[in-house]
């Protein structure tokens, strides 16, 4: 189906909450919960080790 | 909904260049990588007012900041104007051009959110794979873009919001209802700033919203410098005695498809109670520092003044504006959604502020933080770095592609509709009919705007108004369009009619 053919965005949004509620609870990160050592908190830190400072752009608009 | 259109420029984070980059070079090479067909390049400014003034419908000089980062011109100082900014019409109705050395890629107007979020996200894939294609085509370095609004270094680029507002409503009363809004709305449709720079109190670890540091007045025509609250340009691209295009520049860009919804949907909402005659009666007392103290309390204890002397909460704010927009007698389904979404944000943003990270973009950021600086804090630059991955475009190496990945984060459009929008124009709009043009008369077009386009064969040549954005006038447009197969005849037509 198209975007465009969907025949509301509510009914989208409850067909999102059948097939695409998040897998796992809403706020997986509260410090209280922490897996310090969880698979996405090492990705998260390897992506920030490797990333480059941010450029200096122009601005815009 | 109403009309409403997106307009984001992208950032172009750069790394392996061991010269000066030349940005004008490299914006203009990202919107040429895009690999769609048909696309019309070119576009006619003869009927664009970006310095008219809603105040006084006079022309003014707009400012230019003169902190602007002093670019290298290398490669872009031997090219034309034409080459530099690339206008570019996609197939789906769109624009994608170099905006002030930005790759910009802006949705024509939209009359449902599910439209306006998949034209929005389709840019978002369209400027991925125009990433790719650049740093696969062998020029020196690699750049990533950026969806976000801040350098990092002190500059901010935009992300607007369009949305046609009926003429006869007073230009004081859209001022008066919609400053306080823009200053609260952040809470939902912040997208989060980590670490600090030039435009920042040292020391600002997190704030609420990318765009707060730079706004400096409450109300002007300026977008570059000297950023407003409330934007007071007078550019329609519409029919302008009926219209204005209510120009908000306040907003972030949004990677939460929700937040991006929200953005758009609230604001609509509180149009439409304005239009129908209800006021909020919310004055600030200095809206200006309001947007920055709360943008920079992400514990959201921060109370603002009003006019009247007293202090509100943020929260209460927005809920006499629910309050409100609830109360104006709407019907269908989308305007359920967006007054269900905003009702149970607010309860969570006041109960239980992490339970909403997986919608709001801010919270989901703040939350991904907490996690990361659990055994020790990130110093600035890794901050920084931290702030950037969020809006990467790039799914390796992006934090909200990994959020979106494990799952904790909401989706309201599904990558193959996604793409989908990237070829298919918003229906029943004068998108569709631009689309026509491109895709069945490209190449007796002349020229091409967001409401008109010139057709020519030889000396004969018609112009296509397109002043309305939908109704029955773009609906008989859209199917004139279909049922012509030549734009001669588009021209023979409408030659006999002026001689009839």
């Amino acid at each position: 189906m198209s975007a465009y053919e969907t025949p509301s965005f509510c009914s989208v949004s409850k067909v999102m909450l059948e097939t695409e509620i998040p897998s796992k609870p809403s706020s997986p990160t509260k410090p209280s919960e922490i897996d310090e050592d969880s698979e996405l908190d090492e990705h998260l830190r390897e992506i920030i080790r490797k990333l480059p400072d941010p450029t200096p752009q122009p601005g815009g608009e | 909904m109403r009309a409403v259109g997106i307009e984001t420029e992208y950032g172009l984070n750069c790394s392996g260049f061991n010269k000066p980059i030349d940005f004008a070079y490299e914006a203009s090479n990202i919107v040429r990588m895009a690999n769609l067909s048909p696309i019309f390049r070119g576009w006619d400014y003869s009927r664009e007012t970006p310095r008219r003034d809603l105040r006084d419908a006079q022309e003014h000089q707009l400012k230019i900041d003169p902190r602007d980062l002093s670019a290298s011109n290398e490669h872009s100082s031997q090219m034309s104007r034409f080459e530099i900014i690339c206008d570019t019409v996609l197939p789906n109705g769109a624009r994608f051009y170099n905006d002030h050395n930005h790759p910009e890629y802006c949705t024509d107007v939209c009359t449902s959110l599910r439209d306006l979020i998949a034209q929005d996200v389709a840019g978002e894939s369209l400027l991925l794979d125009c990433q790719s294609a650049r740093n696969a085509s062998g020029l020196p370095g690699k750049i990533d873009i950026v969806k976000n609004n801040i350098d990092y270094n002190g500059r901010s680029y935009g992300t607007h919001e369009n949305y046609l507002v009926k003429r006869d409503i007073e230009f004081q009363d859209l001022v008066n209802e919609l400053v306080p809004f823009f200053v609260v709305r952040q809470l939902i449709c912040g997208a989060g700033k980590a670490g600090w720079d030039n435009a920042t109190a040292d020391g600002q670890r997190f704030q609420i919203s990318q765009r707060a540091d730079f706004i400096e007045q409450v109300i002007g025509i300026d977008t570059t410098t000297n950023r407003p609250i409330f934007n007071t340009r007078d550019e329609p691209h519409a029919n302008h005695r009926n219209w204005r295009r209510l120009h908000v520049i306040v907003g972030d860009a949004n990677r939460s498809e929700y937040a991006s919804a929200l953005k758009v949907g609230m604001t609509a909402l509180v149009l439409d109670s304005i239009e129908s005659g209800h006021r909020f009666n919310i004055q600030l007392d200095d809206p200006v520092t309001a947007i920055k103290s709360i943008s920079r309390d992400p514990t959201l204890q921060t109370k603002i003044g009003l006019s009247n002397g007293e202090m509100a909460s943020p929260f209460d704010i927005l809920q006499q504006y629910l309050d409100t927009v609830s109360s104006v007698a709407k019907q269908g389904d989308e305007y359920l959604w967006i007054v269900q979404q905003w009702t149970e944000l607010l309860h969570l943003l006041r109960t239980d502020l992490l339970s909403a990270a997986d919608r709001i973009d801010w919270i989901a950021k703040l939350s991904l933080l907490q996690q990361l600086e659990v055994k020790s804090k990130l110093d600035n630059n890794a901050l920084k770095r931290f702030d950037l991955s969020y809006h990467l475009l790039e799914p390796k190496l992006s934090s909200y592609s990994a959020l979106i990945k494990s799952g904790a984060m909401r989706k309201l459009i599904k990558q193959e509709d996604a793409k989908n929008a990237l070829t298919h124009p918003p229906k029943g709009t004068r998108a569709e009919a631009r689309s026509l043009l491109v895709r069945k008369f490209g190449h007796q077009l002349e020229t091409l705007n967001w409401s008109s386009a010139t057709l020519r064969t030889g000396k004969d040549s018609v112009t296509v108004h397109m002043d309305e954005v939908t109704g029955n006038n773009v609906n008989d447009l859209i199917a004139q369009l279909r049922n012509t197969t030549d734009g001669k005849d588009l021209i023979h037509n409408a030659t006999r009619k002026d001689a009839g």
